[in-house]
């Protein structure tokens, strides 16, 4: 008897305790109805769980705005900036700020496009504009933004088209610049190693081998992030550096050709075992910590690494950056750059006013001004340039522009009927991968005939540029053609 | 008083109420079944359904481009998922010729009541109830090639010198996603198997036992053909779960290195959810679902026919 009420009191224990986790795992959104409240719930954009912040004076009859981001790295100052909205504004706006995983943050917000439960305004991302635009899912800006928020944005200076723009219209407005890849190195094994920044491919096999010889099984060459786009982050610039893009845009096709070089490259890195063990399965973050800890001589990333090693995983040793290395140690075309920090307005908004105002807030001077000097993202308007305090960016200051740094024209996005190409040379760079000329073969193969395919349909354009020149290649002649 | 009247009418009395309590007792089974048949209905068959309507497009979540057979046309020439598909068989078939014997002999050894053998039933079905993508961090710790558990283990014992990529290099990968999956599910098949030895009477065990027989004779003539119909109810859940799955592969590998551990299921996904919305292939990925579902179904309906020996309990 003693013993069944002791199995009753742990089961009914047992019940309530799972009744509670539910009800604390459950309660990820706080809308405020209350005064004065501030809430604020755990942020790791890449794992998937959800910030939401809502300050308000007085909710109650208040034009709440939902706003999306993907952004957890500036987390505490946009926390702070929507606080001082929300209890300041004289519009009677209230702005709940929610940060998506950045994993899934495009299949969210294609989900809630197709299910009418868009936010009033969401972070850019890189998407296929004309596909949204078309779907009603953003709207253009053009009739609302104000003299002075063209004079701090330099919107007419800063369109993009087929990124932020379509022809006249645009869609979003970038408040700042991430750059392009750099070659961020380990200045302790550089030395111990006695090597040199490698400016050539062959110097960089050559440097990767040599960091390893010394790491003793400690550290190694280099690293790469295997499953977190590890061809994008640096490879790629180092061949759009060397004048190769996936894009021919003088023909207007495809042409993977000239990335083979540095294929072979990466490929001997791993068959020499310069890169540090793992790597093949490794997502971004433990690469990154890898390095903090002074396990890995060099990689490659772009402007987010200077927060990322300074706040997220503060680096053990001393680092700092350089140009990533080219084919044969010339710079023959632009290292693209990528806008960001930009809002789209939701295509179906109901409360368009208030949204733009949102938006108008993040894109004025004193927001900027505040963003910028905290490091978060690179000022792409001459104007901020000017006005922010440079000293107190820290490390990001490390990755300022460079003369050699563009946007390139949006390629025309098809879908192949095979690998990707990042996938595709991606696998053909490991020991064990496919053969190169054949990965070339096919990718040049499939990439062109969805080209074909999708600009037969009228799904996309052939881009072609006329007098391209691959160190500025917005100067030449855009045009798209039907065929 | 007729009786004859009295009679048919009683006969009929009867008939009718039997009629109604049939009546009653169907609509009784049939409100039982609603909440599963609904569930059935609206999460598995109407899904189903509805990707059919999207075969011959080239859909991208919000936009349709009409491509008439093209989908159909690549499958055959998708070298990718047909790889993906004998991937998927390599995966099935070592995760089933570990889990099944593992699972039956553990549940066998369990069930004879010795000391402490609920609390080792808790712990090996412990698994079962953590997520996946929990326990394949766990494991992505232990399988990492620099400083990871199991390499300095191995070394330590002198058996390697050189650390190995357990999850990146194409020779250990799937061995490596393989006993994850037998580790995460060993547990739950214990559990059915250790349901099916309770029905087994112990009056047949000490016939076995007078009659002389020894623990492998008991085992093979006795425990194994009796669980025959829980054995292959079993098999057939183990089949299809082996066949679908893909999510701690997905959180282990990627599917890589180079695609060697890229199964069927993962592809599909990758096609419909994972590349970027410029790159989403739902209508292909459509196409993918129903073929692979066509070669679960028909890969089920072998070995049910198989099976059904198993059926015929002594």
């Amino acid at each position: 008897m003693k013993m069944l009420n002791m199995k009753k009191v742990t089961a009914a224990s047992l019940a309530l305790l799972m009744g509670l986790s539910l009800t604390a795992c459950g309660s990820s959104s706080v809308s405020s109805s209350q005064s004065e409240t501030s809430t604020q719930a755990a942020s790791d954009s890449s794992s998937g769980e959800t910030a939401t912040t809502t300050d308000t004076a007085n909710s109650g009859d208040k034009t709440k705005v939902l706003v999306w981001s993907k952004n957890s790295h500036d987390l505490e100052y946009m926390t702070e900036k929507v606080k001082e909205y929300n209890l300041t504004n004289t519009d009677n706006i209230e702005i709940e700020y929610v940060v998506q995983s950045s994993s899934d943050y495009l299949n969210l917000i294609t989900m809630s496009a197709s299910s009418g439960q868009l936010p009033d305004v969401f972070a850019n991302t890189m998407v296929n504009l004309s596909e949204f635009a078309e779907a009603g899912i953003i709207q253009p800006l053009n009739d609302m933004m104000t003299d002075e928020f063209k004079k701090v944005n330099e919107v007419d200076t800063h369109t993009y088209e087929g990124i932020n723009a379509l022809g006249e219209e645009v869609y979003w407005v970038a408040g700042g610049m991430r750059s392009g890849s750099r070659l961020i190195y380990n200045v302790e094994l550089f030395k111990n190693a006695g090597v040199e920044i490698p400016t050539t491919l062959t110097e960089t096999v050559d440097v990767a081998k040599k960091l390893t010889k010394a790491g003793a099984g400690v550290s190694y060459g280099t690293i790469f992030p295997g499953l977190s786009s590890p061809f994008e982050r640096w490879i790629e610039h180092s061949a759009e550096l060397s004048g190769v893009t996936p894009y021919d845009y003088v023909n207007g096709k495809y042409d993977f050709t000239g990335f083979k070089p540095f294929i072979e490259a990466v490929r001997q890195m791993f068959d020499d075992g310069s890169v540090l063990p793992g790597s093949a399965s490794m997502e971004i973050d433990p690469t990154r910590t890898q390095f903090a800890a002074g396990n890995v001589g060099f990689y490659g990333n772009a402007s987010q690494e200077a927060g990322v090693l300074t706040e997220q995983f503060p680096a053990e040793y001393e680092w700092s950056v350089a140009q990533l290395p080219t084919l044969d140690g010339t710079i023959k075309g632009a290292l693209s750059s990528n806008p960001n920090s930009g809002w789209f307005m939701s295509g179906t908004t109901k409360k368009k006013e208030a949204a733009w105002k949102v938006i108008e807030y993040f894109h004025s001077e004193d927001f900027l001004k505040g963003y910028i000097e905290g490091g978060y993202t690179l000022p792409i308007s001459t104007y901020m340039d000017s006005i922010v305090d440079k000293s107190k960016m820290g490390r990001l200051s490390l990755f300022a522009l460079q003369d050699y740094e563009a946007v390139y024209p949006q390629a025309p996005t098809v879908t192949p009927a095979g690998e990707t190409y990042r996938d595709a040379l991606w696998n053909a760079c490991l020991s064990n991968g496919p053969d190169i000329d054949e990965t070339i073969e096919t990718l040049n193969k499939t990439y062109n005939e969805a080209l074909d395919k999708d600009v037969a349909s009228g799904k996309v354009q052939r881009l072609v540029i006329e007098n391209f020149d691959s160190l500025h290649p917005n100067d030449g002649t855009i045009t798209y053609l039907d065929k | 008083m007729n009786p004859k009247w009295s009679f048919t009418r009683k006969g009929e009395i009867m008939k009718e109420s039997k009629g109604k309590k049939l009546k009653k007792d169907k609509f009784t089974v049939f409100l039982m079944l609603a909440p599963a048949l609904f569930l059935l209905i609206v999460v598995s068959i109407y899904p189903f359904c509805w990707i059919f309507q999207y075969i011959t497009f080239d859909y991208n979540g919000f936009t349709k481009y009409f491509v008439g057979f093209d989908n159909i046309k690549r499958v055959f020439y998708d070298t990718l998922y047909w790889q993906s598909v004998l991937h998927t068989f390599e995966y099935a078939f070592w995760k089933l010729i570990v889990i099944m014997p593992l699972s039956l002999i553990t549940a066998v050894m369990l069930n004879q009541k010795l000391k402490a053998s609920s609390l080792f039933r808790g712990i090996f079905f412990l698994p079962t109830v953590i997520s996946s993508a929990v326990y394949c961090l766990i494991f992505y710790f232990i399988f990492a090639a620099y400083n990871g558990v199991l390499n300095g283990f191995l070394k330590y014992f002198g058996i390697i010198n050189a650390p190995i990529d357990w999850l990146g290099g194409s020779s250990t990968a799937m061995i490596s996603v393989v006993i994850v999956a037998i580790w995460g599910g060993f547990g739950n098949y214990m559990i059915l198997f250790s349901s099916g030895l309770t029905s087994i009477s112990e009056d047949v065990y000490e016939s076995a036992k007078i009659d002389g027989a020894n623990g492998f004779q008991t085992f093979f003539k006795i425990t194994l053909p009796l669980i025959g119909p829980v054995l292959k109810v079993v098999l057939m859940l183990a089949i299809t779960t082996a066949l679908k799955d893909y999510q701690s592969i997905m959180v282990l590998t990627g599917g890589g290195p180079n695609n060697r551990t890229q199964v069927m299921f993962l592809y599909i996904y990758q096609l419909c959810f994972g590349n970027g919305a410029s790159n989403l292939q739902i209508g292909y990925g459509a196409v993918l679902s129903i073929v692979s579902a066509f070669i679960v179904g028909v890969i089920t309906l072998i070995y049910l026919k198989v099976s059904k020996k198993l059926d015929d309990v002594y």
